[in-house]
Order: structure tokens, then sequence, then C-alpha cells
């Protein structure tokens, strides 16, 4: 099974995804990612589907809590969650190059 | 801000107690962000519900692979536990409504009838005695946990269930004292009274069954089996739901044979009038055996998956 299956990331608006690729950028509390996630997604992740995937995360080692200073305690990505997280852009990309070729949207690529 | 906090804090019981043990300080936090002072309308409360229960479900090993691959086989065990449950209250309403059918024997496809019949029983039978194989093999295990001090944590929904089985039994007699006084026709629709009584009788019986479920369930969620007593259970449960799913179709089988033959009697008309044999009282009973029917092959699915990862 792919490392990107393994780790239950499947498409690119899965919150997992989204998760791990805002903390790809360095360690973040909840309302931090939330909001970084609609900035660079334009995607709301309400408390509860945000703290769901945080929990499969972390139950999957992909993520570890930060010791916390106060209630907001900030999450980083584990290099397990890097790999996965890698072999899922991959993927994407892959996807995304056929599209924009197939579309015409590369300089110098036939449709 | 304190109460604020507080009423927050309400929207995390519907996560389970060990979760909110880890995040749910966290979970206020976000919320307390996320709301900037607003109050949470009805949408967020219901999402919080939602979410709350689908980790309930995660955590219980209904849902995801979040839990361990045991603990995945033991939940989906018992979900086929509460469908032969379930299964027990159709299998009752159905015992009612075909009371006496064999009056019907003569008539076109009363012999399909009869199989179909002479199946449920035979299920039943059968499931019965996989239900008490299996709680024979968690037996063991039952008795090491209250040894090791496991009783205070499920004396409540045994006892719940014990108190309940003692008033069951007293309305079982006198409502079969009562019913000795009453001709057929009073005890079948004819006595208002007793038609009222024998409802809340069954409603009764179907609670000191749920609860017995219910704590069956506490119980088993807590014992601890090893790991060949587990791969019984879960083949157990596996013949459990195929049992519920024949029930239902042996259900279903009875009535076309009797709609074909004998509608008259589904009906309850005179012999050789042809009304509907679509009633509401075989509607619901085939509807709750289907609905017992999809959770069992759930239940059993959520086994079977596990068990290869067990």
């Amino acid at each position: 099974m792919a490392l990107k299956e393994a780790a239950g990331l499947r498409r690119s608006n899965d919150p997992p995804v989204l998760i791990l690729t805002s903390l790809a950028s360095g360690p973040k509390h909840g309302h931090a990612l939330a909001k970084d996630i609609e900035g660079f997604a334009g995607v709301h992740l309400g408390p509860g589907a945000l703290y769901g995937a945080i929990t499969r995360l972390e139950e999957r080692g992909l993520i570890e809590p930060l010791a916390s200073e106060d209630r907001r305690r900030p999450y980083r990505i584990t290099a397990a969650g890097s790999a996965a997280l890698a072999e899922a852009v991959a993927d994407m990309r892959r996807i995304a190059d056929v599209g924009a070729a197939r579309l015409g949207l590369v300089p110098g690529v036939p449709a | 801000m304190n109460r604020d906090r507080d009423d927050l804090a309400e929207l995390l019981r519907w996560y389970p107690a060990t979760w909110r043990d880890r995040y749910g300080a966290e979970l206020v936090a976000l919320m307390e962000d996320d709301l900037d002072g607003r109050r949470p309308s009805l949408r967020y409360r219901a999402s919080m519900a939602t979410s709350g229960m689908a980790q309930r479900a995660r955590s219980a090993g209904l849902a995801g692979d979040g839990a361990t691959p045991e603990v995945r086989v033991r939940a989906g065990a018992l979900v086929v536990l509460a469908a032969w449950a379930a299964l027990l209250v159709g299998g009752a309403a159905f015992a009612k409504a075909s009371e006496h059918y064999s009056y019907t024997l003569g008539t076109p496809g009363h012999h399909l009838a009869i199989v179909a019949y002479d199946a449920v029983v035979a299920a039943a039978v059968i499931g019965a005695l996989l239900v008490l194989v299996a709680a024979a093999v968690a037996l063991p295990a039952t008795v090491r946990f209250l040894r090791d001090g496991g009783w205070p944590s499920v004396r409540r929904s045994i006892g719940t269930a014990a108190l309940l089985t003692v008033a069951a039994a007293l309305a079982t007699a006198g409502a079969a004292s009562w019913a000795h006084h009453l001709t057929y026709h009073q005890r079948n629709g004819g006595d208002t009274g007793y038609g009222f009584a024998f409802l809340g009788w069954a409603l009764l019986v179907a609670s000191t069954l749920a609860a017995w479920t219910w704590a069956g369930t506490a119980l088993a969620r807590r014992i601890e089996l090893g790991r060949v007593e587990l791969q019984v259970e879960a083949g157990l449960a596996v013949a459990v739901a195929v049992v519920v799913g024949v029930t239902s179709a042996a259900v279903a089988v009875w009535w076309a044979a009797m709609a074909h033959g004998a509608s008259w009697y589904l009906a309850g008309t005179r012999p050789g009038t042809h009304p509907s044999p679509v009633t509401v009282q075989l509607v619901l009973i085939e509807g709750w055996l289907t609905v017992a029917t999809a959770v069992a092959l759930f239940g059993a699915a959520r086994v079977v998956r596990s068990s290869r990862a067990a």
C-alpha cells in the first residue's frame, strides 16, 4: 500500500492533507492552522472537523504535539508526515501536470 | 468569559471522555478563537455534535481504523448482538401477527408459508443457541473481570436490567392472569383496557431486552478476551448475522405466500374475500427486521474486515 494511503491521505481537499500542508511551513496551533488553510486553500475547517483530523494524524504518527504555554497546543509535522505528504503532493502534481498539458496550459507542450 | 467557556465546554459532552481528557481544553480554546465572542449557532452546535458522535464511533471501534483490530472486532460483534436483540422484538411481533395462521391450511401457497414459518422458528432457535455459546465463551473472562474488581463499573447497567426483569416477570404474571378471564375476541382488540395493558407489557419486555443488551455490551467491552476466544466470538457473530438475515427473508416469504393464498387472514376479514395483503402491522414488522438485518450485516462486515488485521 502506498505511504499516503496508509496515512489516510486521499484528495487534495482532505482535512489531513490540508493540515499536513499547513504544518509543512512550521508548527501551528488549531486556530492558526484553520486560518492558514483558509488562506491557501479557501477551505474553512470547523473545530470538529479540524480536531477529528488532528486526532487521526496524531494516531498515525504523522504529526506530534509540542509543549504548550497555554491551552492552545501547537503541532508539528513528523518525518513520517513529511514523507506521506510528499507522496500525496507528487500524485497531485502528476495529475495536475497531465490536466494542464491536455488543456494546453503548459507552454511548449502540445495538447 | 468563564461562562462562555463553560457553554462551549458543554459541546464537548458529545465526545468520549478519554478524548475530552486529551483534546478537550485545546478544542474549547479553538472554539473561543473561532467564535470570537459570538454565541455558537445551532448549525455550529450540530456540527460539534456530529463530530463528537463520529469520534465516539471511532473510539468504540465502530468506524475508521483508529481503534485496535481487537476493539473493532469486538465492536462489530456487539453491533450484531444489538441486531439480534432487535430481531427478537420483531420476531415476537411476527409471532403475534401469525398467530393461528394454520387455520388457512389448504389454501394456495400454504406449503410455502409453512416452510417459511418453520424457517423463522429454526432460525430463532439456532440464533439463540449461537448467542448462548457466545456468552459461554465469554464466561471465563467475565468471571476474571468480576474477581479483579470490575463489578462497580457494570453494577448500574446490570442492576437496571435485573430490576426491569423482575418488573417484566410480575407484569407477565398479571397479564396472563387477566387474559385467562377474557374471551379470544377480548384478548385481540375487543377490550381496550387489556389492549393498552398488553402494549405496556410489550414495551416493558422490549425495554428489559434492551437493558440486558446494554448491560451485556458494557460487560463485553471491558473483559479481556484471548486471541482464540475473540476469533470464536467473531465467527459466532457472523453466523448470528446470517441468522438475522435468514429470519428477515423467511418472514418476507411467509408474507408473500399468505398474500397469494390467504390475504383475508392477513387483513382479518372473512375467508374467501380478497383484501389487500399489505397491512400496517406486517409493513412495520418487515421494516424493523430489514433494519435489524442491515445493522447485523454492518456489524458482520466490521468483524470480517477487522479479523484479517487482528
